[in-house]
């Protein structure tokens, strides 16, 4: 895909200027938004109906703690023999130390990550 | 039928890509145009181009200097995102910045000891920045230096989403900061991962999104050592030095990816304590938010977003 997409890439300035104009004024779209954002947030502070709708984000938007995941205590060889089947050696087969839901086996398309 | 095109590529430093689901082979050259976009947006506004527009503004700090349109654009949208989180969010942290080592492209930072004069910090000098619009200059009190590093990323992501849209459903990731648009087909939005601090390999929670921006800002990255001590690129815009937050990183979905960006900064700026009433303060935000002990924190509306989290081993 890569390959093909540097293939047929427009070099022309005029191109270049297009993606520019085209994508400047998209982002002022962007900005009334925040714009917007502030003006509520404004109204927030004097309106008594949006005092007690903050107050009630208060209470559901708090930070809560996640739990985590200790590690299995003991050697990882013995927990993977304890879990094989000792019968069958045909379908002697590594199980799983924790079994997460079957969606979290694909991958995400993108990640977000700390880069600035 | 609609097939997913991708364009993967390498600006401001970082790995982007951008993707579309469309079966109009037209998409294969907005993807294009969106690196095309990405490199106007690096060359306008790097901090590290001598000849880029922001250097040459940065360069005449005290006199007015007349700015492209990215460049007015975003210096714009600075400023005023400086006016709604009084100040929380400064862009005229570029002298800071470099009185912090972080003075050339990260990738030609010495890997162990930096060394730089340290300048006063003058607090809320964004104030004092004086935008003409008829004239299109901009002046910068003198002294100062603009650094657009906390929203460029994201602005742009925004701006190159809105390239895509037409061909389809589309996403755009700026090194991170992710615009995303209308769901995949037959979907309920796009599966993205956040990634881990401690295990940069992994995922801490997989989330699904759709029509909104995902951003990430944190310590974890771009650190490096100055005079003994390590450094980073979250500065406290009260005090012009690195932030001394708790908080390893803080993920942020919102609106757009500027927002994100924004937000996902001030919060890793001012920690887990300040995360409370700034979220509280603005509900519209959804966030996930690592400590430096590794613990994870997140907003009670973020779990909304969430396909599944993965175990966090801390042993």
């Amino acid at each position: 895909m890569r390959t093909a997409a540097r293939n047929t890439r427009g070099r022309n300035t005029g191109a270049r200027a297009l993606v520019a104009a085209l994508a400047v004024g998209a982002t002022l779209g962007g900005w009334a938004l925040i714009a917007h954002d502030a003006q509520v947030a404004s109204t927030t502070t004097i309106d008594p109906v949006a005092d007690s709708a903050l107050a009630s984000n208060a209470a559901t938007l708090r930070l809560e703690p996640l739990p985590t995941v200790e590690s299995p205590p003991g050697n990882l060889d013995e927990i993977y023999s304890s879990q094989l089947a000792p019968a069958d050696s045909s379908a002697l087969q590594a199980a799983p130390l924790f079994t997460l839901p079957r969606e979290t086996m694909l991958q995400p398309l993108a990640r977000s990550r700390s880069s600035n | 039928m609609p097939i997913l095109q991708s364009h993967h590529f390498w600006a401001m430093n970082c790995s982007m890509a951008a993707w579309v689901y469309s079966d109009d082979s037209a998409a294969i050259g907005a993807l294009c145009q969106v690196e095309d976009w990405m490199r106007l947006v690096e060359a306008e506004l790097s901090r590290f181009l001598p000849q880029s527009g922001l250097s040459c503004l940065n360069a005449v700090a005290g006199a007015p200097y007349r700015a492209g349109d990215i460049l007015w654009q975003a210096t714009s949208l600075a400023l005023d995102t400086a006016r709604v989180t009084s100040g929380r969010f400064d862009p005229t942290l570029g002298r800071a910045l470099g009185a912090a080592g972080y003075d050339r492209s990260f990738d030609l930072l010495a890997p162990d000891e930096v060394d730089a004069m340290s300048l006063p910090h003058q607090p809320g000098a964004w104030q004092q920045v004086i935008l003409d619009a008829e004239a299109r200059t901009i002046t910068l009190p003198t002294g100062a230096a603009l650094d657009l590093g906390g929203i460029a990323k994201g602005w742009a992501a925004d701006a190159a989403l809105r390239l895509l849209e037409p061909f389809g459903p589309a996403l755009v990731d700026a090194g991170g900061d992710l615009a995303i648009g209308a769901p995949p087909p037959h979907t309920d939005g796009w599966r993205l991962g956040i990634v881990d601090p401690l295990q940069p390999e992994s995922d801490v929670a997989i989330v699904q999104l759709a029509g909104c921006g995902l951003a990430t800002s944190g310590t974890d990255h771009r650190r490096w050592r100055q005079r003994g001590r390590m450094q980073h690129h979250i500065i406290d815009p009260s005090t012009g030095l690195p932030a001394n937050t708790d908080l390893l990183t803080a993920s942020v979905i919102a609106p757009t990816a500027v927002e994100a960006d924004i937000h996902a900064l001030i919060l890793a700026a001012g920690g887990l304590a300040a995360a409370h009433s700034w979220l509280r303060d603005h509900p519209h935000l959804s966030a996930f938010l690592i400590h430096n002990d590794g613990a994870p924190f997140q907003s009670h509306n973020f779990a909304d977003h969430v396909i599944s989290y993965f175990p966090i081993y801390r042993t």
